[in-house]
């Protein structure tokens, strides 16, 4: 908070003991009625992207011009911060932050796998053919790069300019009460800080089922567990909790940023591996492809929502989920970025938050996305079935066509799981935050009850998904008709007669 | 002095850039069970030593002996008989073994190595059913058979020199009846075989197919067959130049038997794994080789679960390989369960094999029940038949059921099927015990009859009709339509059995192969990330399942009172994307409510601009 400005805030209590049983109330519902939590759920969604679509693209894609607007504008010259303020950090160390910042279990996750089912599913293009690919990329770069970067910045920059310039706390509401006046300001706020509270604990719920998932995966390849166990899942999330929680009541601050740098690091190296290990010079020439397509076509894909073709679904189910989970993510990724960014002006922190990260997921996908249609196309195949059934064996299913697989597999699963960790512990450290009035400091309490909240609502996300309850519908008896089965019996005498 | 390190550094450099050592070439023959050998060969070598292997591609065992003879390969699999007859031209003395091989190649600068140990001779089989009731047991039974034999085997025996099927036959005596089919596809030999369409089929000792099917293997009473010792043949030269390889495939000896090749075999024809996957796996669990330098390509699993205590016999076999047809990348594994539809429902297996009434699970009066819609029916295997069988007494009871009855092994399908029949007119069953117990019992006297769900034609029943001391039973009438709508009337014709004069009124219930339901998966299924995590076992389409009806021969629909992919697939063709008028007036009111919410942000930002 800047020594100069002086923030008065109406102080508003409750939103722990709001927030906290509201998500608690989610998580036991997905734990007792898993299908009727995901269908509820699937309603909803699908209702809202059916009513909506044109608005959340509309803000998205607004976001983003909003920010390269603010940066190559007038206002590009405004330091986040007081007029002698220097950045805390040195570019290299800013921009690995910012590395760090947007790299997680997701880009493991669906680095190789999106691709691929763009590759095999996406309306425009035949499946399976070189058009399908070069399309497969462009989709899957408008969905992880300049828009879901811009959803971000947009976030950091507003908790960065208020919290620097106007000494407000890092609340998502805080902005509100500092820009805006009158009495409807502070209960909006308040309700800012709620949404943003829930949608982080979602966040990092869906964070956590999709680690599970694929550290399962990954644990079967590797050693050969059974992949469909809910004991498995179950040991895995226990031993995930465990090892979030004591970060969150020990002084393991320094530990934890050590593991989470080393981690990128490592997964730095493993990206060079694939570039190294694969077919070099086709990725690099997929990546000079796919970011020329991208650049080139990222404008029409900005406002497309095909209102005359029937592929408004899939629109709703890929790219407009996308900007419902960036949305949901802005505010603890903003947290963050916006406090290793004081003493950077507008333009430096847009150029660095929108367009470097940018670039990496291009440089990422285009390596692990690209080895898998090179696998498709060119290869032994077979890699797009694998993902088709399950979407967590991707990463793992590709290693296997690389040299040292089980070293990279084993690696895959070391990175998942450290990325987890940092995710959940910093996520609790954000969640404890919000709900204590922007406190740097929030209570050990506070962070345990957030970090064993992820925990459950992850647990609800992996029962949904193993579909645990039963469904009935009572059928009328009908009119017993005779029958000569004799024919086609046949098929079964002969073969049970063995 | 610069110049000479210079071409010092150079020579340095392109004696660096040479490979270690040349690749060992291995022949890669098409049958199953050389080239899973042949890829163990390979996975130990390139595992244990720095020789680097290729394999080259065969067209069968003479191609790949004269690619060894030529020095194109330096190590093939194959069987001591072929080798003796590729050099003799004649039947092997001493009945070909390894050791008569072995002295006949040395001296031609070849080794045969004794690292194998197992033997796959040639069998010929014929139905079990076939064989109890003409009583073959041996091949000079065959001359039994009135109007010759009908013979299929694959095109290889058919053509091979001196013990092939001209010589199996002239020392037999055995008379063909029309000509011999060949099928290359030992698995598809075996459905002709059951298809009726020949009499003796000819396979190898350990084909997978063998495994699970009950075959009777005809004893060689003359002694025609040599034997046919698995071994790897090397060069002579390779054992001088590189015997830490010869010494590596050691390892093998004394891991492989015909039981384990057998099974080995049956991972590659059955379930549809590459040879290299099954080598590898195989070299790891019995840890003859370290796994990390390794890398193989992975299929997707394909699990047909089926309940632990049913018994399907060959049709297992059967529905893996239609399965894999249907679905040539995956790998596809038969897994044997606790409750099977539980398992597709969880996600554990994507097909079940189960009868019709386990869409209705018991309630409390335990005749009907409400429909379990996480699974569908996705193709009709069948029908499974109540057969009433009781002593072959003089007069037909009046009641049917009288007496005491017994049904089969407790837990399975079959014996709740059987009980709740029984139920229905207040009677329990007195003894649950397999089929062939059953058919004892009652022979004994201990029981008076036996209720047993199975396919018309069955081998222990058709055995206990061909004793003539069993008869079967229709059902009475009313009984018949008090019974669960899954249990469809049926009449076995007359003479399904031998000794059977009259039709047979009973119920069946329909078998089949049962996906996951759509109406279960929760979130959107039109794809996307939440979907693709939410979803995990998707359900059929309309495609695969048709195509499975297809591959298996039953174009039969399944009973419309089961859910299946067809009838949701009528649906989901109805379904005209339209919204209903409450659908209507939900969106416009959540498209009102964001534009005033815009309205308002404007207000905001224009008061914020005048301020």
């Amino acid at each position: 908070m800047s020594s100069t400005t002086q923030h008065k805030s109406k102080k508003r209590g409750g939103l722990f003991q709001i927030a906290l049983p509201i998500c608690a109330l989610v998580a036991l519902g997905g734990i007792l009625d898993p299908a009727g939590m995901a269908s509820g759920a699937g309603l909803i969604l699908s209702t809202v992207f059916r009513a909506l679509d044109w608005f959340f693209m509309a803000t998205v894609t607004t976001l983003l011009i909003l920010v390269l607007w603010l940066a190559f504008g007038r206002y590009g010259n405004i330091k986040l911060g007081s007029a002698d303020d220097k950045p805390e950090f040195s570019y290299p160390s800013w921009l690995a932050m910012l590395f760090a910042a947007g790299m997680g279990v997701g880009l493991l996750f669906w680095g190789v796998a999106e691709p691929l089912m763009h590759f095999s599913g996406a309306p425009g293009n035949p499946p399976g053919t070189p058009p399908a690919a070069r399309q497969a990329m462009t989709i899957t770069l408008f969905h992880w790069a300049l828009h879901a970067w811009a959803v971000y910045c947009v976030g950091a920059l507003v908790l960065a300019y208020f919290g620097f310039r106007k000494g407000t706390p890092y609340l998502p509401g805080a902005p509100l009460r500092s820009a805006l006046s009158g009495k409807w300001v502070n209960p909006t706020a308040w309700l800012a800080d709620l949404f943003a509270v829930i949608a982080v604990a979602l966040g990092v719920a869906g964070s956590i089922g999709l680690g599970v998932f694929q550290l399962q995966s990954g644990l079967h390849v590797l050693v050969g567990t059974d992949l469909q166990s809910t004991m498995m899942t179950a040991s895995i999330l226990a031993i995930l909790i465990i090892c979030y929680m004591v970060p969150l009541v020990t002084d393991l601050d320094k530990g934890v940023k050590w593991l989470s740098n080393g981690n990128m690091i490592i997964a730095i190296l493993v990206m060079l591996f694939v570039l190294f290990a694969g077919p070099t010079a086709f990725l690099l020439r997929t990546f000079v492809t796919a970011f020329g397509d991208y650049i080139t076509g990222v404008v029409a894909l900005s406002f497309q929502l095909f209102p005359f073709t029937d592929i408004g679904p899939w629109l709703q189910n890929w790219t407009l989920t996308y900007w419902f989970w960036w949305i949901a993510w802005a505010p603890f990724v903003g947290v963050f970025i916006a406090r290793i960014s004081r003493g950077r002006t507008i333009r430096e922190f847009v150029i660095g938050v929108l367009f470097v990260p940018s670039l990496f997921s291009v440089l990422w996908f285009s390596i692990f996305g690209g080895t898998g249609l090179y696998e498709e196309l060119h290869g032994q195949g077979g890699i797009v079935k694998l993902v088709r059934e399950d979407v967590s064996t991707a990463l793992f299913a590709l290693f296997d066509r690389l040299p040292l697989s089980g070293v990279l597999n084993g690696t895959a699963l070391v990175l998942s799981f450290i990325f987890l960790v940092t995710s959940v512990v910093s996520a609790a450290y954000v969640l404890g935050m919000f709900t204590s009035q922007g406190s740097l400091n929030p209570s050990v309490r506070q962070k345990l009850a957030w970090g064993g909240r992820s925990g459950w609502l992850g647990d609800s996300l992996d029962l949904i998904r193993k579909r645990g309850s039963r469904s009935y519908s009572r059928v009328h008896r009908s009119h017993p008709i005779y029958a000569d089965h004799s024919a086609s019996n046949r098929v079964l005498a002969y073969r049970s007669s063995w | 002095m610069k110049r000479s390190g210079l071409l010092l550094a150079l020579s340095l450099l392109i004696a660096a850039c040479q490979p270690s050592q040349s690749p060992l070439s291995i022949g890669l023959p098409p049958t199953t069970e050389q080239a899973i050998v042949a890829q163990m060969a390979r996975h130990i070598i390139e595992g244990t030593t720095n020789v680097p292997v290729q394999m080259v591609k065969c067209q069968n065992s003479y191609d790949c002996a004269g690619s060894l003879v030529a020095k194109r390969i330096e190590l093939v699999v194959d069987y001591s008989a072929f080798g003796y007859m590729f050099q003799r031209h004649v039947a092997p003395t001493q009945k070909g073994s390894l050791a008569e091989v072995q002295k006949l190649y040395e001296p031609l600068g070849f080794q045969w190595l004794d690292v194998l140990g197992f033997e796959n001779g040639y069998v010929l089989v014929v139905p079990e059913t076939k064989a109890k009731s003409l009583n073959l047991q041996r091949i000079t039974d065959l001359n039994k058979l009135e109007g010759g034999v009908k013979i299929t085997s694959s095109s290889t025996y058919f053509r091979q020199p001196v013990t092939g099927l001209p010589a199996l036959l002239r020392h037999y005596g055995v008379r063909l009846r029309g000509e011999t089919l060949l099928i290359d596809d030992s698995f598809k030999r075996l459905l002709a075989l059951h298809d009726g369409l020949a009499d003796v089929a000819i396979i190898r000792a350990t084909d997978g197919a063998l495994r699970d099917i009950s075959l009777t293997v005809l004893t060689d009473d003359l002694d025609f067959f040599p034997r046919y010792d698995a071994a790897m043949i090397t060069l002579a030269d390779t054992m001088t130049t590189r015997p830490h390889v010869v010494d590596a495939l050691g390892r093998l000896h004394g891991h492989l038997t015909p039981k384990t090749m057998q099974d080995l075999n049956y991972q590659v024809d059955i379930e549809g794994l590459p040879p290299e996957v099954v080598a590898f796996r195989f070299l790891r669990d019995a840890k003859i080789v370290e796994t990390d330098s390794l890398s193989v390509s992975r299929k997707a699993e394909m699990i047909i679960a089926l309940d632990s205590p049913e018994r399907f016999g060959g049709l297992t076999t059967f529905v893996v390989r239609v399965v894999r047809e249907v679905f040539p990348d995956h790998q596809v594994i038969l897994s044997k369960t606790e409750d099977a539809v539980e398992a597709v429902a969880q996600g554990k297996a994507r097909l079940a094999i189960i009868g019709a009434d386990r869409f209705f699970p018991k309630t409390k009066d335990q005749l009907f029940g409400e429909r379990d819609n996480r699974i569908e029916a996705a193709a009709v295997l069948g029908s499974a038949y109540l057969h009433l069988i009781r002593r072959g007494e003089q007069e037909t009871p009046q009641d049917v059921l009288s007496g005491k009855i017994g049904v089969s092994v407790s837990g399975s399908a079959r014996a709740r099927l059987a009980s709740m029949v029984l139920q229905t007119v207040h009677k329990e069953p007195v003894i649950f015990a397999k089929d062939e117990e059953l058919v004892k019992k009652l022979k004994t006297k201990e029981i008076d009859g036996a209720l047993i769900f199975t396919v018309s034609g069955e081998a222990e029943i058709a055995q206990a009709f061909i004793d003539k001391n069993l008869t079967l039973h229709s059902l009475p009438k009313e009984l018949i339509q008090n019974l669960p709508p899954y249990l469809s009337p049926v009449r076995i014709p007359s003479g399904s059995y031998p000794g059977q004069a009259g039709e047979i009124d009973t119920v069946g219930v329909q078998v089949v192969l049962a996906g996951p339901s759509p109406s279960f998966a929760p979130g959107p299924l039109g794809g996307g990330p939440a979907a693709a995590l939410l979803t995990q076992n998707p359900p059929l389409t309309v495609e695969q399942a048709d195509a499975l009806a297809k591959a298996i021969g039953n174009l039969e629909p399944p009973d419309p009172i089961l859910p299946s992919v067809w009838v949701r697939s009528l649906m989901e063709s109805q379904e005209t994307g339209k919204l209903t008028a409450g659908q209507n007036l939900l969106d416009t009111t959540l498209n009102i409510g964001i534009i005033v919410f815009l309205g308002w942000l404007g207000v905001l930002v224009i008061r914020g601009q005048n301020s």
